[in-house]
């Protein structure tokens, strides 16, 4: 059945949007499976030669994944904690400069992260011999906060308080009330929030560029280091990976939060 | 079970006084609603009552006990929410079970309880949907046993009608009556449709900018209201201005716009000749005198008239038929129009005359 | 008032975070910058072509990104919005998933087909479109092209988001008064998406201005924008002085083209009685 409402211009760029869209991800994929250092199309041949590279130790991708997930994790789960009660205070309460204290909270997301990277990079060159975990550490906990504050401010706005009094009034006091129903209903946008945040810690380049120590690094900047020794499939390889991951992500987040959830 | 007093209450919200020095007794086991527009200080009072906002001063009795400085969770009063306002990640059951499970009883009671519930309101089978999976009458019904099944001592109902069409409406009227009786819980009702109000309180109270108007049983609200407001309020529908003529034992003689009224004297008024007043009738009790009937003796509704007084000439506006009656606009009988809503109309159409009928024992007075 | 109490206990541990790790040391270092330095190296900026031809660059691929974006981005959110068919929940799932995979993946896409001897070469040799490999990577027109791969979900998404607010019942009763299609756009629903490609504008122009990765990777070393010159200078030239000059004035000059888009708009926003969800 023809869809009176479309109109096929709007629909071939759509389609075309479409495809540019996917193009690079596709190559990417393609790519990772070639037997050759340089990457042609069609591949001659398939090999997983560059997978098994990703894990030789001289490349550091796996060190440098697992700090990218120490960082991400940490920074996730400490400002879910201070992002949730951050979004509740706006939220649940009525009072002057509510707004105020909301940009407030999302501050960071208008600061480009090189120029607070910067800032960070003088200040601990002040403050002198910050461990390098916490150099990165620090600044991604600060990026991300927005993320989470406003994921779950997107889901308390429109929620139901009377279900708080309803609770109540039934008798469970306010520790019950917000474990048993307050969370469980915040629970999409404060996943979708999180998910979000981490992801951004997770490939984030420009500060952790500026803030790495030789000894602490991570994976997007151990990529871009190997892009500028080589230029050979292994990149590909891992790319292939992380698209993997994110495309797993997604389909969790579809099965438990429902993917509207990111369209706030 | 229990009584509840409420004794000077006051809630002031900056200059704003939401509800005013109320006084209210309501017995054991009594019904009664709280009627008013919105901000008459209805809603204020309830949550005052379940211990969502503190009093400015005055205090509430509980069965004679004050209970200021008992948090709402403690105070074993149920709450029928106005939208209901189930929990949309729960079941049926454990919606229901909610109050239980957070007095930590023995599952097996739990389970005996809801089921209790579920039989008593009619929804024995429905456990496993959640609220989105329910009709209006549904949720309403979960609404209902969930605030009932931890027992509460007082039970407030939020507009209970307000989100149902017509027939469900009856039927959920019918439902809570039942349900109130059975129980015979203490119960209050907050609404701003005198329908609801007096089809289904004991007692109905109304409130306006914070203070009452009016108490008492639904009949005398409804047929005799204390003021114009209320009138106004209760659905009357004609008002006319006039000035007292002549005061006898049993009526008075109102004159309105050149016609002389006969109106009877209530317990209340103490009008004397010559003051400025406003009468009030609903609309049904207007009846049509048949033009041919020079009598004046005719059956208006089930009721046989013989009219010698207060027939007033007036022609047609406008005619609109509303199914269960027609409401005629009728002109030139005083300043104001009247709005007559016979069930079965049968007269002159726009533009054309008719006379009209005002019962004296039917007309209210208020000074004005 | 025991309210308040609650809501300044739950507003702490952020508000006081932000403070610590954010605010002072925004503050801290601008304070000290301007103290040590004096305005030199914002002199030296303004004054210094090649500084001045940096902050040119940024605003150009800016905008050329942004106004593609919205060209390219409003038909597929239009059709997006008001097509009923199943491909909608496919195209929405290729919207989203590009902001879940990393950007440096995704530049790396592109210069695998953008290369000298990538994919995009490759192809216009073999069927003999072109003798000698075209030189796209490494240029202007590769980081735009990246640019907009990377921002163009970000237009889509709030475009849509305005779009299946509007009523299509509000196009039909414009094309019932005899507007034809083309007028029912320009003055039915172009003036009501306006809020929509307004924040999507300030959103995908914000994020370019300050994008690091795709410049850095798809315009090579000799391509330069604010904020990769930024890091250059200090881990190159090891010159904090112009990097921090170079990063307020890239703070400054978001700000500054924030406030044109949104005060621009406003009178007209204002106007159609919206504005709200700008």
């Amino acid at each position: 059945m023809r869809d009176k409402r479309s109109n096929p211009f709007c629909m071939i760029v759509a389609v075309l949007i479409m495809l540019f869209l996917v193009a690079p991800l596709v190559v990417i994929v393609i790519a990772s499976f070639t037997p050759t250092a340089l990457i042609t199309f069609p591949p001659k041949g398939f090999s997983l030669e560059w997978y098994g590279n990703i894990f030789s130790k001289s490349n550091n991708f796996v060190s440098g994944l697992l700090n990218s997930l120490k960082i991400g994790l940490g920074a996730t789960v400490l400002d879910i904690f201070i992002g949730v009660t951050a979004a509740l205070s706006i939220c649940r309460y009525d009072f002057k400069g509510k707004n105020i204290l909301l940009n407030y909270f999302t501050s960071p997301m208008y600061v480009p992260s090189v120029c607070f990277a910067f800032v960070l990079l003088q200040v601990y060159s002040q403050v002198g011999r910050v461990p390098g975990w916490a150099r990165i550490f620090i600044g991604h906990f600060i990026i991300i906060l927005p993320y989470i504050v406003r994921n779950t401010v997107s889901v308390l706005h429109v929620f139901n308080w009377t279900l708080e009094d309803a609770a109540t009034s039934l008798g469970a006091n306010p520790v019950q009330v917000f474990f048993k129903v307050t969370i469980p209903l915040a629970k999409p946008g404060i996943l979708a929030g999180a998910l979000l945040a981490f992801l951004y810690s997770f490939d984030e380049v420009a500060l952790s560029s500026l803030l790495s120590t030789p000894r602490f690094v991570t994976l997007p900047i151990r990529i871009m280091n190997y892009m500028e020794m080589s230029f050979d499939p292994t990149l590909a390889a891992i790319s292939t990976l992380l698209i993997l991951c994110s495309l797993i992500l997604m389909l969790l987040m579809e099965k438990f939060v429902g993917l509207d959830m990111f369209m706030r | 079970m229990a009584s509840l007093e409420l004794k000077q209450l006051t809630k002031k919200f900056g200059d704003f006084t939401a509800v005013d020095s109320m006084d209210l007794q309501v017995a054991d086991g009594e019904m009664i609603a709280l009627l008013g527009g919105s901000g008459c200080g209805k809603t204020t009072t309830l949550r005052m009552i379940a211990g969502f906002t503190e009093p400015f001063s005055g205090s509430i009795l509980v069965d004679g006990k004050d209970v200021a400085g008992i948090p709402a969770y403690k105070r074993n009063i149920g709450i029928f929410f106005q939208n209901y306002a189930l929990f949309p990640h729960m079941t049926v059951f454990e919606n229901i079970a909610f109050g239980l499970k957070i007095q930590k009883l023995p599952k097996a009671e739990i389970a005996e309880r809801v089921s209790e519930m579920l039989e008593l309101v009619k929804l024995y089978g429905m456990e496993k949907r959640y609220p989105r999976e329910l009709s209006g009458g549904q949720q309403q019904r979960v609404a209902l046993a969930r605030a009932l099944v931890t027992r509460p001592s007082i039970l407030l109902l939020d507009e209970p009608l307000s989100n149902l069409d017509a027939k469900l409406r009856v039927e959920m009227q019918v439902e809570i009556k039942r349900i109130q009786k059975e129980l015979n819980i203490t119960t209050i009702i907050v609404t701003h449709d005198h329908e609801e109000a007096v089809s289904l309180a004991d007692r109905v109270i109304v409130m306006n900018a914070g203070r009452i108007l009016q108490v008492g049983t639904p009949k005398e609200v409804f047929d005799d209201p204390n003021s114009a407001f209320v009138a106004d309020f209760m659905g009357f529908s004609t008002f006319i201005k006039g000035s007292v003529k002549l005061e006898l034992p049993d009526r008075l003689i109102v004159e309105c716009s050149g016609h002389d009224l006969s109106v009877k004297r209530s317990v209340r008024d103490d009008l004397r000749e010559g003051d400025n007043c406003i009468l009030a009738i609903r609309s049904e009790n207007i009846a049509i005198v048949p033009e041919d009937n020079m009598e004046n003796r005719f059956v208006s509704g089930s009721n046989e008239i013989y009219a010698q007084e207060n027939i007033v000439k007036g022609r047609v506006e406008s005619i609109t038929y509303k199914g269960h009656s027609t409401r005629v606009e009728v002109s030139g009988c005083f300043e104001e129009n009247v709005y007559p809503a016979p069930n079965d109309y049968t007269g002159p159409g726009a533009g054309g005359e008719l006379r009209l009928y005002f019962p004296s024992d039917k007309l209210c007075i208020y000074k004005n | 008032m025991e309210r308040k109490r609650s809501a300044v206990l739950l507003a702490l541990p952020a508000a006081l975070s932000l403070l610590i790790f954010f605010v002072c040391p925004m503050v801290f270092i601008f304070l000290k910058t301007i103290a040590e330095n004096g305005l030199s190296d914002f002199v030296d900026f303004f004054t210094d072509p090649f500084y001045l031809d940096i902050l040119w660059t940024t605003f150009r691929v800016s905008l050329v990104s942004t106004l593609v974006s919205l060209i390219l981005g409003y038909p597929t959110a239009y059709y997006m919005a008001r097509t009923k068919s199943r491909l909608k929940n496919v195209m929405m799932i290729i919207i989203l998933f590009p902001f879940l995979v990393s950007a440096v993946v995704r530049s790396y896409g592109w210069m695998v087909i953008l290369g000298k001897n990538g994919l995009l070469n490759q192809l216009l040799q073999g069927i003999g479109l072109i003798k000698e490999p075209l030189e796209i990577l490494n240029t202007e027109t590769a980081v735009i092209i990246g640019m907009i791969h990377l921002l163009i979900p970000y237009m889509i998404m709030s475009l849509i988001g305005v779009l299946q607010s509007i009523d299509p019942n509000v196009e039909y009763a414009a094309q019932s008064l005899g507007a034809s299609p083309l007028e029912t756009f320009v003055k039915v629903v172009f003036p009501l998406s306006l809020p929509g490609i307004i924040s999507g504008c300030v959103l995908v122009f914000t994020m370019s201005m300050t994008s690091y990765v795709t410049p850095k990777l798809l315009g090579g070393s000799k391509f330069r924008m604010m904020a990769t010159m930024v890091v250059q200078e200090i881990n190159v030239n090891f010159d904090w002085g112009a990097a921090s000059a170079i990063s307020y004035i890239l703070m400054a000059a978001i700000l500054v083209c924030q406030a044109l888009i949104v005060f621009g708009s406003a009178g007209y926003m204002k106007r159609m009685g919206g504005g709200k969800n700008a």
